[in-house]
């Protein structure tokens, strides 16, 4: 826990997007024995459905997982970082930018007001 | 697998949706290759008992057996337990995700000088307990997802869990909210 309530949201987002993102590296297929096996073992739906399409569903499951781990790895930096994707509405290069979207704390908006 | 492949034919539907306004043989040979995967999906459910619904309104996908859920339903599914919460945060947050102005207005806030003439300064501004109150849902619904992962692909996630323990204590911390899950583990 450190003062900066922002940082912290955004480190722990990090964290899980790093470790689920190893999860799914390590991992990759279903263990034997899980219900995703079962359902592929020997692919009893192939056929019309494609070659194999058990396996069809773990490449969603992937891919939606890698998916989740980049927005969340994006929302984590933003947040640790206070700083947001940079606007496409900006004055000249060297100037100070016209739209910013830094995040502020409850004191600097607080001191802004 | 009726799931995924009602996801497939959602995506066979938004293509068709396209190539409908396209010129050429390839985008007819294109659309024609669709159809054929219909059909062939259709004919699988029909060996395992599952009908392809033909919607008779041409902007409603097919889909095999009952209609697929919305998103609301899957995202209220996914973020709690507690019926209402996840819709809730689909209603708070759609109109931020699609970059629509009342939705990102409430982030918006005075700024503090004035600026040339013909230039506007614009500030987004939020705290952090209001922002962690908002995102909860992502999460709620990230925990959500490694529960299943463990008990569909029988994945080893003690590692994980751990550090979705450290970002659920994290939120609900900041978000004032006493202990934000994952909900689903016995």
């Amino acid at each position: 826990m450190s003062s900066d309530a922002f940082a912290d949201l955004g480190r722990s987002l990090s964290q899980f997007a790093e470790g689920l993102r190893s999860l799914v590296d390590v991992n990759k297929r279903p263990a034997a024995g899980s219900p995703a096996d079962k359902e592929a073992s020997g692919e009893p739906y192939a056929g019309d459905w494609g070659g194999h399409p058990s396996r069809d569903v773990f490449a969603t499951v992937l891919m939606t997982s890698w998916s989740c781990t980049d927005h969340l790895a994006v929302a984590g930096a933003v947040l640790e970082q206070h700083h947001g994707i940079s606007s496409l509405l900006h004055a000249h290069a060297g100037r100070r930018r016209v739209s910013r979207n830094r995040l502020l704390s409850d004191r600097a908006r607080h001191r802004i007001a | 697998m009726r799931r995924n492949l009602n996801y497939d034919l959602l995506a066979i539907h938004e293509d068709l949706n396209m190539l409908r306004s396209m010129d050429g043989q390839e985008a007819i040979d294109k659309a024609a290759r669709h159809r054929e995967r219909i059909d062939a999906i259709g004919r699988g459910g029909h060996e395992h008992n599952i009908e392809l619904v033909r919607p008779r309104k041409g902007y409603t996908a097919c889909h095999l057996g009952e209609k697929p859920p919305g998103a609301m339903t899957i995202i209220d599914k996914s973020a709690s337990r507690t019926s209402g919460v996840g819709s809730r945060y689909q209603q708070l947050l759609s109109s931020v995700a699609h970059g629509q102005l009342h939705g990102l207005s409430r982030f918006l806030i005075h700024a503090p000088s004035p600026t040339d003439p013909g230039k506007v300064i614009v500030q987004m501004s939020i705290a952090d307990h209001d922002l962690a109150l908002h995102l909860l849902a992502g999460p709620l619904c990230a925990s959500t997802l490694v529960e299943h992962l463990r008990w569909f692909f029988g994945w080893d996630t003690s590692e994980l869990d751990r550090i979705t323990l450290v970002m659920m204590h994290t939120w609900g911390r900041i978000a004032g909210v006493p202990y934000a899950g994952p909900e689903l583990t016995a």
